[in-house]
């Protein structure tokens, strides 16, 4: 994987490797730092860089967040494989309807509360997106400011932050089966990159962000100071789903109960910068 | 309980976990020491589930330096498959 001859550009991290469906199997697409995407037709062997998106025309203008500018997110999806939608820090959402030949920004709705215009085109530092499982129309994404829903594919976003202690945070995941039930895990805010209040908490809806309930048992009560990046928070494919977060203290932590409970696993890591599950057996 | 593969991207390295006796886990690794892993991809598509790290090897190399990025499926670590 690198950048081609003329765009002057070296690979510097792989932010995302994402296998496509079922119904493109081979397909993985990467999104690295510099912003840009590549795909792989042949399992991960070998991968080919998306002109399209590197030739937007509002590339040049996107910025670079606290973790430096990338393409971290890419989001498939299983009705169609032609359709995309990537995320980058700091330019915001792209969709594309034909596999990737052209990209279009989506961020209606989505704040920028460090740009002079808080609602802009392009230019969101968005975080992280994912699917719901069932209505597939329907993304959580939380952003640079602000935890978000898209009830019709990503053209539009509404805020459902109320009844989070902090609207900053990094990482969001969805239950694997449940229409409607997401985790995040907020930090208090971008200059101040640690859980709020100090607690080491782990928030969860199940009405799509209506309400949020805070889902600590078994979670470190003492002051905590490990924030969780965009990817360590997942869940895995089981039933009941397994939950797990890793923080940037080396802690890893899973709950075997759907986020009603929690156990560290291990401790003593270097700092987790993502961590991914499934079931295999 | 499940049979769950746990990959952990570190600063310095992927932990592969799976469930262990009395509710424990227990990891390997580091696997890519010193190596960046900001990404893990795994595919649960074919009949037995691939590991793909993103890595990037920054060790003693200036930062111009293009570092080592990989996310092959060959370059999946020993471990659960």
């Amino acid at each position: 994987m690198k950048f081609p001859e003329g765009t002057d550009t070296s690979l510097e991290r792989v932010w995302q490797l994402e296998p496509a469906g079922a119904d493109a199997p081979g397909v993985v697409y990467a999104g690295t730092q510099p912003g840009a995407l590549f795909r792989s037709e042949d399992g991960g062997e070998t991968f080919a860089f998306v002109r399209s998106l590197w030739d937007h025309p509002q590339r040049p203008e996107w910025g670079e967040g606290f973790g430096g500018q990338a393409v971290h997110t890419v989001i498939t999806d299983p009705r169609d494989p032609r359709s995309l939608m990537v995320a980058v820090s700091s330019g915001g959402v792209y969709r594309s309807a034909d596999g990737g030949e052209s990209w279009a920004p989506s961020n209606s709705g989505l704040r920028a509360d460090f740009l002079p215009d808080q609602y802009p085109e392009f230019g969101q530092c968005v975080h992280k997106i994912a699917r719901d499982p069932v209505d597939l129309d329907r993304l959580y994404l939380q952003n640079h400011g602000g935890v978000y829903r898209s009830d019709d594919g990503g053209a539009h976003w509404a805020e459902i932050s109320e009844g989070l202690p902090a609207d900053f945070g990094f990482a969001v995941a969805v239950h694997p089966r449940r229409s409607g039930v997401a985790y995040v895990f907020p930090a208090t805010d971008g200059s101040d990159r640690y859980p709020p209040g100090y607690r080491c908490r782990v928030f969860r809806t199940e009405d799509a962000g209506a309400t949020w309930e805070e889902r600590c048992a078994g979670l470190p009560g003492e002051p905590h100071y490990g924030v969780v990046l965009r990817d360590a928070l997942r869940t895995d494919d089981a039933d009941p789903a397994g939950v797990y977060f890793g923080n940037r203290n080396g802690e890893v932590y899973a709950s075997a109960d759907e986020g009603e409970s929690w156990r560290q696993i291990a401790r003593h890591l270097p700092d987790v910068l993502c961590v991914r599950a499934a079931v295999i057996g | 309980m499940n049979d769950v593969l746990l990959a952990v991207g570190t600063r310095k390295g992927l932990f592969l976990g799976r469930p262990g006796g009395g509710g424990g886990w227990d990891f390997t690794g580091p696997h890519f020491p010193m190596q960046a892993v900001y990404s893990v991809g795994i595919d649960t598509r074919g009949d037995r589930p691939d590991c793909w790290p993103g890595r990037t090897a920054r060790t003693g190399a200036p930062r111009s330096s293009a570092p080592t990025t990989s996310g092959r499926a060959g370059t999946s670590p020993p471990g659960p498959r």
